[in-house]
This record gives structure tokens, sequence and C-alpha cells, in this order.
């Protein structure tokens, strides 16, 4: 069985711009709606059989805009949410001081899988839910499938589809020189019947090209 | 400083579509060429100061493609070259019993630095060149380029962007994970303000939007 994965992450909030710590409530910005405009054209000439989004809003508009054009069924699914901040530090910016040292200790603490500032999900944690969202798409039999979600989910995702052992370390790596676009388009493949390469494989990372309107 | 690179896989080969372990000197196929002319027009529009290419034909001919369309010099360099394989290997399919039993040779040294087969590059000889074709490409004065390499090759930059210190495992990972489709871009920059890591970021892998041309349709991609 051939299945080919289109990974978007969600458009551009007034919180991706200002550089706050998110929940799941955060709309997208004006820019963020022109993006969604832009990754739904990309998807005109792409056929797809399934939609599966995040239900936090961000992603759940972007998802809307995809399943305007394809016309194909929409389902959120919330194994497929951002990494899960710590609930104190929503809506706060990431260069505030005080959140700026407790993020400093959090990464101090990335080899721990028990250690935790509050109630956030680490990257162990991370790991784990991205490892089952694996585990779950390995189940549908759809040929083609658009998921919405979010930057860090999908690094780890890609994450472990490359090790699934990934470490803390290796994660940051990932999470660092890899850099994602708002709405953009990770494809993956697989050919379940490849003796050689069954599982999935990236195909392309981030394509944005669809960002370069001139409108935007 | 901020230095931008398109990293893009040569056109399509006879010995891609036959997957053959390729001789370095095997030219484009008639939709290799059509192919280097879609990713030359996507550069069009993105500025580029150079091209800089390997010495074999199915890299040069690629670049020359594209160094003509936006009208900017092409020069080539050994830095760039594919990885060069076993003699006993080259020219033979890729899946031949004896090619893989050569190969599954290689993989069980992967940790030996100072094993080859024959006359092969081996990882650790990768490793360095494409360090060396970094440094190379950092001290350019250029701030946006384009090098058209190869496969194999490009997938050590991937590592090598990744850290310096890559493992044989982490390698193996890149090189079974992530495709590189003929023609491909990866858009890496490197950010002399971005210290973390080895100071280069991957912003795409495998961009081939350009083969996904209604005009030439499913021929391209």
């Amino acid at each position: 069985m051939k299945q080919t994965l289109y990974l978007v992450r969600h458009g551009r909030t007034i919180a991706n711009t200002h550089q706050l710590v998110q929940d799941g409530t955060d709309p997208l910005s004006e820019i963020g709606k022109a993006q969604t405009k832009l990754i739904g054209k990309r998807f005109q000439t792409i056929e797809l059989d399934v939609i599966i989004s995040s239900p936090f809003v961000r992603a759940y508009e972007t998802a809307k805009a995809i399943h305007r054009v394809t016309g194909a069924p929409l389902e959120t699914n919330e194994l497929f949410v951002e990494q899960r901040y710590a609930s104190h530090q929503v809506g706060k910016s990431i260069n505030d001081p005080v959140i700026a040292e407790e993020r400093a200790l959090m990464h101090g603490k990335r080899g721990d899988p028990h250690w935790h500032l509050a109630d956030e999900e680490n990257v162990h944690d991370l790991r784990d839910r991205a490892r089952e969202a694996l585990a779950f798409i390995n189940t549908r039999t759809e040929s083609n499938l658009a998921i919405v979600s979010h930057g860090m989910f999908i690094k780890m995702l890609v994450g472990v589809m490359w090790s699934h052992d990934i470490t803390a370390e290796e994660f940051w790596r990932f999470r660092v020189i890899f850099e994602s676009s708002n709405t953009g388009l990770t494809l993956c493949v697989r050919d379940t019947e490849n003796h050689i390469h069954p599982d999935w494989r990236i195909l392309t990372w981030n394509d944005h090209v669809h960002l370069a309107d001139p409108c935007v | 400083m901020k230095k931008t690179v398109y990293f893009t896989r040569h056109g399509e080969t006879a010995g891609n579509v036959q997957d053959l372990v390729q001789d370095p000197n095997i030219p484009l196929s008639e939709k290799g060429i059509r192919q280097a002319r879609l990713v030359a027009d996507r550069f069009l529009t993105l500025s580029v100061d150079l091209v800089l290419s390997s010495d074999y034909p199915r890299a040069v001919e690629t670049a020359e493609i594209i160094a003509a369309q936006c009208s900017v010099p092409h020069e080539q360099h050994l830095y760039f070259r594919e990885r060069r394989g076993a003699k006993e290997v080259v020219g033979k399919p890729r899946l031949d019993p004896e090619v893989q039993r050569i190969y599954k040779e290689m993989q069980k040294h992967k940790d030996d630095a100072e094993w080859r087969y024959s006359d092969e590059e081996n990882f650790y000889d990768l490793i360095a060149r494409a360090k060396q074709a970094l440094a190379f490409l950092e001290a350019l004065p250029g701030t946006t380029i384009v090098v058209v390499t190869h496969a194999i090759f490009l997938k050590h930059i991937l590592s090598m962007i990744w850290s310096e210190k890559v493992t044989p495992e982490e390698f193996q990972n890149f090189r079974t994970t992530f495709r590189i489709e003929n023609t491909g871009i990866a858009t890496c920059i490197l950010d002399s303000e971005h210290t973390i890591h080895t100071g280069w970021q991957i912003i795409t892998w495998n961009d081939h939007a350009h083969l996904a041309d209604p005009v030439v349709g499913k021929d391209a991609s």
C-alpha cells in the first residue's frame, strides 16, 4: 500500500508574530488567513482522501481552508495538538525574563524524562505522543492524508520517523536547525510493500513556495 | 552576515531511471534537461549571485542551464562531486546481488574510519569533504549561491549541517529517511548571528514544487 502524508503547519497567529506562548484558543491573524487561502490553492491539484486536524483554533481554521477547496472529509484529533506549555506561561512573551529563565531551566533538564516545571509536556512526553500519533497514522488506509498541526509537534513527528528512539539532544538539533514556516508543507511517503524501506520517508520538508505570493 | 545556499540535485539521468550506481560521466536524459529548465525558472526570481557544481557532466549540464537562465557565472569544484563508489560497483544495478553483498560488507565496517572495500570514499572521507565544502561556501563572497550536486553527497552535507560530530548511525537515519529527487532543492541559510550548533539552518529539504508543472505534467516528476 502506497500512502502520501501532507503535514501542514497552521497559518500565522498574532501570538506567532509577537512571540507569545500560545494555548489552543489563539486565532489566525489577517496574514494567517491569507496564508490559509494560499495553502488551499496548493491543494487544488492534490488529491486528498481525508484531512485530520489538531482541534486548536489556528490549526482547525487552516484545515477548513483546505477542506473548502478539496471537499475531503475533515476530522479532528487531540494527538496532533502543539506541545503543551505550562499553563502559567500562556499569553506571556518568550522574552519575558521570568519565562526566559524558566525555559532555560527546562532546557537544562531536558535529559530527565520525569522532570517537569509545572503541567507542561516535556520533550519525552512529546516524543511519546508523536509515537502514538505515528501508530494512529499507520492504522489509516487512505492513500492521501493531510494532517494540520503545529511547529514543534510536526518536528517531533518527523523526528520519530527519523529515529524511533530520538533523544532530547537530537530533538533539540531538529528544533533549532530545521526551520518551519506557517502553512509550510512537509510530505511523507510510505510503501508498505517495499521490503527495503517499508517505513515513512520524508520526501519534502517545509515547502512554502505558495508563500512567495506578492499579495501577502 | 546571512548567506543562502540552494543545494540542488542534478536532473535525471538514464542511470537514475535504471537505478544504477552511476558512472561519473553519465549525462542528463531528455527529461533531466526539462527538469533543469524548470528549476532554472525557479531561480530566476531569487537574485542568485553564482552557480557552483561538481565537474560531473550531469551536474555541469544542470548548472549551465541555471546559470544561463539567471545570467550569472558558473564554476566547477571537486568538493561537490558524488561519493566515489568502489570500482567493483560503479555502473552496475544498485540491487544486483553482488553490489548488495559489497554494500553489506561496507556496512559491517561503518565505524572503522580506516576501512575501505577498495577505492571508494567511506563515511569519514565524505563527512570530511562535506565539512570542507561548507567552509568553502562560508568563505565565498556571494550571498545567494546555487550548488548543483548529488544525492548521496548532499545527504552528507545535511548530516554535517546537523552536527560536526555526526555518527554513522545518525547519517544512516538521514540516508534512509530523507529522499531527494532530481532537481530537488535544499535551501540552507548560514547566519553569522545564529551561533547554535553549526550555524547553518535547513529551511526546506527537497522542494520540488517546480516539477508539478501543469504543462510538463507527470513527465517532469
